[in-house]
């Protein structure tokens, strides 16, 4: 198996020390080619940070399935996509190519963030055990099928998992009504 | 499919066309399904905007010990670099200092000076039967040249007492006054005997090469050179031809 494929195994089952590893090999490259466009560098890594995470989630959720090109040029592709959108001014989306637009999915939810009943959400599923918390993580943000999810787990069957996951919500939905 | 996994994977934007298209006429059919679908959704969103909050902090912990990393191996490298440039400094100025301030004569001085043995009343251990003379040369083994001077002085005026004449001198060498030992040697008489003679043409000679009066030193080496069967001729004639 290649680096790439290697590495791209490891980043599907969301392990960190690849990412770590990525993150600072191409750190440095996506920061002399930010500059062209902004000398703000607290900007510049802020979008090289959110370029990572979006590797990491597209990676996890399996919206990466085979790579033509090198995880770093696919990485540089969504770095300098959420460059162009943070620089609104200087109308450089207009560069990207509609294929990079197409091939690159990222939602970035920037108004949901903000949003006050998400915040408390948020809030509240942090709260939760950490077995909730896990089961929600991995049917959520990895898309975990509840399959994947028991032998992941280790639950004895479908059933039981389903049963906790409703009981993570139902915990959910109460602690917010309490609020 | 659960009907929670059908909905994620509708947000997910995986269901296949024509299943995308029925679950949607289900949404319009049913409010109930509209109203899990709007439920999970929110439960997606913030699971995912948490677990991204979570990878930024990741992300932004390895900037924070990759700084703090960069600042230790810097420090570290400025330690060394400062320990490596405080070592040159006095390797360079100690061999500045050594090359700059030794005389031709200071050279010679300190490769054949050695300090005349008391040869004259051995210190006995016990022995109380002072005075003066012992006094001196116990003062003078134990190197206090100060102490001595002082006392061979007094003994000067005593008779029989030329080789206080050359201790003084001795003295005067060891405490870096060559000015004043010269002419204590110069008193000793050619049939002197406490040393002899070439002894204390010998020591003057190293006055005058810790002076670095050379033209001075190589007279009095050059008579030393011609005393035939004498314990310093060789080294005489040594120093002799290095000032040739």
């Amino acid at each position: 198996m290649e680096v790439k494929e290697k590495q791209l195994e490891l980043l599907k089952k969301g392990d960190r020390e690849t990412l770590k590893q990525l993150y600072l090999e191409h750190k440095a490259g996506f920061s002399l080619f930010a500059k062209r466009y902004t000398q703000d560098q607290f900007q510049i890594d802020n979008c090289y940070q959110d370029a990572i995470i979006a590797l990491a989630e597209n990676a996890q959720k399996g919206k990466i399935e085979t790579l033509n090109s090198s995880i770093g040029t696919y990485l540089f592709s969504i770095g300098k996509f959420i460059l162009f959108k943070n620089l609104k001014g200087k109308n450089l989306t207009g560069q990207l190519s509609e294929e990079m637009l197409e091939t690159i999915p990222i939602e970035t939810y920037e108004e949901e963030a903000r949003d006050e009943y998400l915040l408390l959400l948020r809030q509240k599923l942090s709260e939760l055990g950490p077995k909730c918390q896990e089961i929600l993580r991995l049917f959520y943000f990895q898309s975990k099928s509840l399959e994947e999810i028991c032998k992941l787990m280790g639950y004895e069957s479908k059933d039981v998992l389903k049963s906790s996951k409703s009981r993570c919500i139902k915990n959910l939905k109460e602690s917010l009504i309490r609020n | 499919m659960d009907q929670d996994e059908l909905i994620n994977a509708y947000l997910d934007g995986k269901l296949s066309p024509d299943d995308k298209r029925l679950f949607e006429q289900l949404l319009q059919e049913d409010p109930v399904y509209l109203q899990a679908l709007e439920e999970q959704r929110q439960i997606k969103l913030a699971v995912t905007l948490e677990e991204r909050s979570k990878l930024k902090d990741f992300l932004r912990e390895i900037d924070r010990n990759e700084a703090r990393l960069l600042a230790k191996t810097n420090s570290l490298k400025s330690w060394l670099f400062a320990g490596v440039a405080a070592c040159l400094i006095v390797l360079v100025g100690y061999f500045l200092w050594t090359s700059l301030s030794t005389t031709p004569g200071e050279k010679l001085y300190q490769t054949y000076y050695q300090t005349y043995p008391n040869l004259v009343a051995p210190t006995v251990r016990g022995s109380s039967s002072g005075g003066l003379k012992s006094e001196a040369f116990l003062a003078f083994d134990n190197r206090d040249y100060e102490k001595a001077a002082v006392l061979f002085e007094n003994l000067i005026q005593e008779p029989n007492s030329e080789f206080a004449i050359f201790y003084l001198g001795i003295c005067q060498l060891e405490l870096g006054r060559p000015e004043k030992a010269i002419p204590s040697f110069q008193k000793i008489k050619e049939n002197a005997s406490q040393p002899d003679k070439p002894t204390a043409l010998w020591y003057e000679a190293m006055g005058y090469f810790k002076l670095n009066k050379l033209e001075e030193a190589k007279l009095r080496i050059g008579k030393v050179a011609q005393a035939n069967g004498h314990a310093l001729q060789s080294q005489a004639q040594e120093i002799f031809q290095k000032l040739e």
